[in-house]
């Protein structure tokens, strides 16, 4: 069994590897960078205090807004989708996250105190 | 009868209530002070103070100093225009003794001012002046003028003005006199004691006055009762302190009224005595006099009461006084004969003169108020010292006054000093109380005092009581010897002492320590403190650090992975766009940490606004670019000659096209307007070649009905422009006119076709090859076989013949050309994909200049093609994939070329059902295809063939 799992996982890796362009594992990578902030950050607030409570809500808005917004970027450039999102250009969808990010650090630098 | 007068005497003031008889007179210091402000007039500087001051200082009845300065003062300050100097020059020159004054022309004056219109005051001063001067007046029209005046102005004051016309004026002056009641009832009464009127001294003593002497005149009593004469005499005598000229004169001049009229003379009854009475002094003394001071005569002055203002007792009845020895105006009584209590006391006195005299009022009620006084002796003093908590009688000693105890008292703070004492009356022996008794302890150290008060009880018992616990406050908490003192005083105790009855050693207690220190109200206050919240608890400053590190760690783990994949920014482009959109996002997230550190919302969306512009505008540049790019544009590679040994040419090509046609096959009109562009990159001269090309195409396809055969004709007009660096503009125009039959059998087995094609075409260069012409005939054989759908095989032979003629050097150039063509369509019985296959073999022959004069080429073409369609027609992708060898041999010197040419097409053919407007839409990525090996074999230049190649069509 653990033998099967290895080879699904060694399977899986290398099917990424090979077969997802190199554009989405730019973006797959900070992805994972924003996620182990977050989690950094609610370690912190687990286990220290939320004592500036609105600097960390911020900060953990930050990630998860820029997680979402990534991965609707993600969404968008990958040429499997390219069916479902007709008329969206790869430079199309970048801009659009570029102007999300705007507005939302626009609202957490508000809210940062 | 006797007795029934004083019943209703007794009445009266009853209902009078109060006793209105004026309590005081103008007393001879009064009379000095008045003259005094006579005098002090002098020298007069206007006429009006000099007629005040000399009348004023008569009515006193003394002489007027320094008679012949006045006098001439007053000729030398006298107004000879104005009616009220002359007046008052008159009355006060009439006043003086020898003091005459010339009236000059002053009758036409004062006479003219007595007119209808006139003021009251106007008449009153004109009337009086030509009086005093004597002069002549017309009586009847001083009262015609006077009574007009009054229509217009009734006040008091007016009347009062004319009661004193009146009084001088002849003749029937009745209906003044009748207005007098009417006048006085305008007074307004204070405190039911005073009437005045309305303006003070000056016009109530003038109403007054003017109305006593009206009275005079009409022998009269004038309509006043006597109770307002006596308010009206008690509000004079209230102002007999009056200061001013004016008024001093008019007080002076009432007053003198009210004591020499005929009518109404008020009685002034004045203590004469000091108002304390004892034993010593027991006589009260009145003085009854008119308001001037005068004596009265004889009178009979009756003490009816004496009461007593705290019980009401009354301690004499119906007692006469008796006249002084002295002065026959003072009546004196013992008050004392009944021995009465100490007290304030109203004695009510009635006056009667002894020889009638109906002229006085306020003869009744009349009232003075005495205090009896006495001695008092302080008896059965005991001080002692008792237990707080115990009701047993404490161990007291007995003190006599004025004895100071011979021992000190000892108290501490849970014992209280007990005092007890009584006060007595010498005279009647009685126990009093006394309005202030107080207990001073004055501490012998510090002279500080703190004083208590005593009270007496029901039996008129003082108690003192000091529980020195509960007084330690006051006391401050300081414990020692303090002299302990009785101070007893009141009005009526003639002899009022302070004795201090015994030391007392007092001890309080230690102060207790919270106590709050006595602060003045001034000091200053303790500050105020601003409590802030208590800041949370923070974390230690390595745990902090710790996890600031731990977030900034993933940072580093992306750039790891972007470099591990391969990330390069090579192909960063630098352009304008590209670093401006970079900047720009900078600068937000830049405006963002300011916004965080310095700024406020609104500062920052302004900011923001601004820069959101050219980050907008850049970042549209930067990925439409991008996106542009993106568009691949075909590559392709030309392997020619060893020199040129690679030419790599990319073409992009973007046709709108509109075929409208008609329902009927018969004639179809068709316009296509097609724009190009397309880049040409060479090596190594031309480096970059943009093409323009515009299309416009007008045709008309007309056929017969039946399909057998088949006349077309096409029209096409053609310009087109292409430029280049070298060539810098190069404007073609091509003018084609083509008939072409197609006749074809019923059955699709054979057909047939026909082809002739006359071609006329102009070339225009710049500069070199001015104008070419250059024509073309074409003369085309075809056959086209099929028995299935599913394979066919077309054979094509193609004979061609054409001219080309140039200017100037290649005059004439013939060109013949034989193709035979052999071609199999082999396909599917679904049109869905069509495997095509296209062998061509082509052998031709140019013949040109005398040089070359035969050139033979070859070519032979092997094609494979795979056109896949959906079902629906509604929009219908093709792909074709072409690959293409091809050889060319030709004349001695190029023996051999081989050309390669592989081409991929994708396209998109979008109709809608109808067929009547089509619109389509082709996207084609190759441009530069076979021809361009085709062409340009018969040249012997290896630049040439490339150039020339490049057809647009």
């Amino acid at each position: 069994m653990p033998e099967k799992l290895t080879a699904v996982l060694t399977k899986f890796c290398s099917e990424y590897v090979d077969n997802t362009p190199k554009k989405l594992k730019l973006i797959d990578a900070y992805l994972l960078y924003i996620l182990l902030t977050g989690v950094i950050q609610f370690g912190y607030c687990a286990l220290v205090g939320t004592f500036p409570f609105n600097s960390f809500l911020s900060g953990f808005t930050s990630c998860v807004g820029s997680f979402i917004i990534t991965v609707c970027l993600r969404l968008q450039v990958n040429p499997q989708n390219k069916s479902d999102f007709q008329g969206i250009s790869p430079e199309r969808a970048f801009a659009d996250f570029v102007f999300a990010h705007i507005i939302l650090h626009l609202v957490i630098m508000n809210f940062i105190g | 009868m006797a007795k029934g007068s004083s019943v209703l005497f007794l009445f009266a003031v009853a209902v009078v209530g109060q006793a209105l008889t004026p309590s005081t007179y103008l007393t001879t210091v009064d009379q000095q002070r008045l003259r005094a402000v006579f005098e002090s007039a002098q020298p007069y500087t206007d006429v009006a103070s000099a007629h005040y001051s000399i009348l004023g200082l008569k009515l006193l009845g003394v002489s007027i100093p320094k008679e012949q300065e006045a006098c001439k003062s007053i000729t030398s300050t006298l107004e000879s225009d104005s009616v009220a100097s002359w007046y008052y020059a008159s009355t006060a020159a009439k006043a003086l003794n020898s003091c005459k004054l010339n009236p000059g022309n002053s009758q036409a004056l004062l006479s003219a001012a007595i007119r209808d219109d006139a003021a009251v005051t106007d008449i009153f001063y004109a009337f009086l002046a030509l009086k005093n001067l004597g002069l002549s007046v017309d009586n009847q029209k001083v009262a015609k003028s006077l009574t007009e005046a009054l229509k217009a102005d009734d006040s008091p004051l007016s009347n009062g003005y004319a009661f004193l016309v009146a009084a001088e004026l002849g003749g029937d002056v009745s209906k003044f006199f009748d207005s007098i009641e009417d006048i006085v009832a305008q007074a307004d009464e204070v405190d039911d004691k005073y009437l005045q009127f309305e303006g003070g001294l000056f016009v109530s003593a003038l109403i007054v006055d003017g109305a006593y002497q009206l009275a005079e005149k009409v022998k009269k009593v004038p309509t006043i009762s006597q109770d307002k004469v006596l308010k009206f005499a008690n509000y004079f005598m209230s102002r007999k302190h009056v200061h001013q000229l004016k008024s001093a004169y008019h007080l002076l001049s009432v007053v003198k009224t009210l004591t020499t009229n005929k009518y109404h003379i008020p009685v002034a009854v004045t203590l004469a005595s000091p108002v304390s009475v004892s034993k010593a002094l027991p006589n009260v003394q009145v003085r009854v006099t008119d308001l001037m001071g005068s004596d009265l005569g004889k009178l009979t002055v009756m003490a009816e009461t004496a009461k007593n203002l705290g019980d009401q007792g009354v301690v004499l009845s119906k007692k006469p006084f008796t006249v002084s020895k002295t002065d026959s105006s003072l009546y004196e009584i013992d008050f004392m004969v009944s021995n009465p209590a100490c007290g304030l006391y109203k004695l009510t006195l009635n006056v009667s003169p002894q020889k009638a005299d109906s002229r006085l009022i306020g003869t009744t009620g009349a009232e003075v108020t005495v205090k009896v006084i006495t001695q008092v002796s302080v008896e059965n003093v005991d001080i002692g010292v008792a237990d707080k908590d115990q009701t047993t009688a404490a161990k007291t000693t007995r003190m006599q006054y004025p004895k100071k105890s011979a021992n000190v008292v000892e108290a501490d703070s849970h014992q209280k000093i007990v005092m007890k004492f009584q006060l007595k009356d010498k005279n009647t022996g009685q126990l009093i109380t006394a309005h202030q008794a107080f207990v001073k302890f004055t501490n012998l150290k510090t002279k500080e005092e703190i004083i208590f008060i005593s009270e007496p009880d029901s039996s008129l018992t003082n108690n003192f009581d000091l529980d020195i616990g509960a007084t330690s406050k006051e006391f401050k908490y300081t414990s020692g010897r303090y002299s302990m003192e009785l101070i007893v005083g009141d009005a009526v105790i003639e002899n009022p002492f302070s004795w201090i009855v015994a030391d007392v050693d007092l001890t309080f207690p230690e102060k207790a320590s919270d106590e709050p220190k006595p602060q003045s109200q001034y000091a200053k206050k303790p500050e105020i403190k601003h409590l802030f919240r208590e800041p949370e608890k923070r974390p230690p400053a390595v745990v902090s650090t710790a996890f600031t590190i731990l977030v900034i760690v993933p940072l580093f783990l992306m750039f790891a992975l972007w470099f591990k994949l391969g990330v390069n920014i090579s192909s960063f482009p630098m352009s304008l766009s590209a670093v401006s959109f970079h900047v720009c996002l900078g600068a937000i997230f830049g405006l963002y940490y300011c916004y965080w550190q310095y700024l406020n919302m609104f500062q920052t969306l302004r900011y923001l606004g601004i820069l959101a512009i050219p980050t907008f505008v850049f970042g549209n540049r930067l990925l439409s670019g991008i996106a542009a790019k993106s568009v691949r544009p075909e590559k392709f590679l030309i392997a020619t000659t060893p020199e040129w040994s690679s030419v790599w040419g990319y073409s992009v090509r973007l046709e709108k096209f509109l075929i409208v046609t008609i329902p009927e096959w018969s004639s179809v009109w068709g316009y296509s307007v097609r724009l190009e562009k397309f880049l040409i990159v060479t090596i190594p001269e031309w480096s970059s070649v943009w093409g323009y090309s515009v299309r416009l195409e007008k045709f008309l396809i007309v056929t017969i009905p039946e399909l057998s055969s088949v006349w077309g004709y096409s029209f096409r007009l053609e310009k087109f422009i292409a430029t280049t660096s070298k060539w810098s503009s190069v404007w073609g125009y091509s003018v084609r006119l083509e008939k072409f039959l197609i006749a074809t059998t019923s059955e699709w087995s054979s057909v047939w076709g026909y082809s002739v094609r006359l071609e006329k075409f102009l070339i225009v260069t710049i500069p070199e090859l001015s104008s070419v012409w250059g024509y073309s005939v074409r003369l085309e054989k075809f056959i086209a076989t099929t028995s299935e759908l599913s394979s066919v095989w077309g054979y094509s032979v193609r004979l061609e013949k054409f001219l080309i003629v140039t200017i100037p050097e290649l005059s004439s150039v013939w060109g013949y050309s034989v193709r035979l063509e052999k071609f199999l369509i082999a396909t599917t019985p679904e049109l869905s994909s069509v495997w095509g296959y296209s062998v061509r073999l082509e052998k031709f022959l140019i013949a040109t200049t005398p040089e070359l004069s035969s050139v033979w080429g070859y070519s032979v073409r092997l094609e494979k093609f795979l056109i896949a369609t959906t079902s629906e027609w509604s929009s219908v992708w093709g792909y074709s994939v072409r690959l293409e060898k091809f050889l060319i041999a030709t004349a001695p010197e190029w023996s051999s070329l081989w050309g390669y040419s592989v081409r991929l097409e994708k396209f998109l053919i979008a109709t809608t059902h109808e067929w009547s407007s089509v619109w389509g839409y082709s996207v084609q990525d190759n441009f530069c295809d076979l021809k361009v090996g085709v062409h340009c074999i018969g040249s012997t230049d290896m630049m040439q063939p490339y150039l020339i190649g490049v057809e647009l069509d």
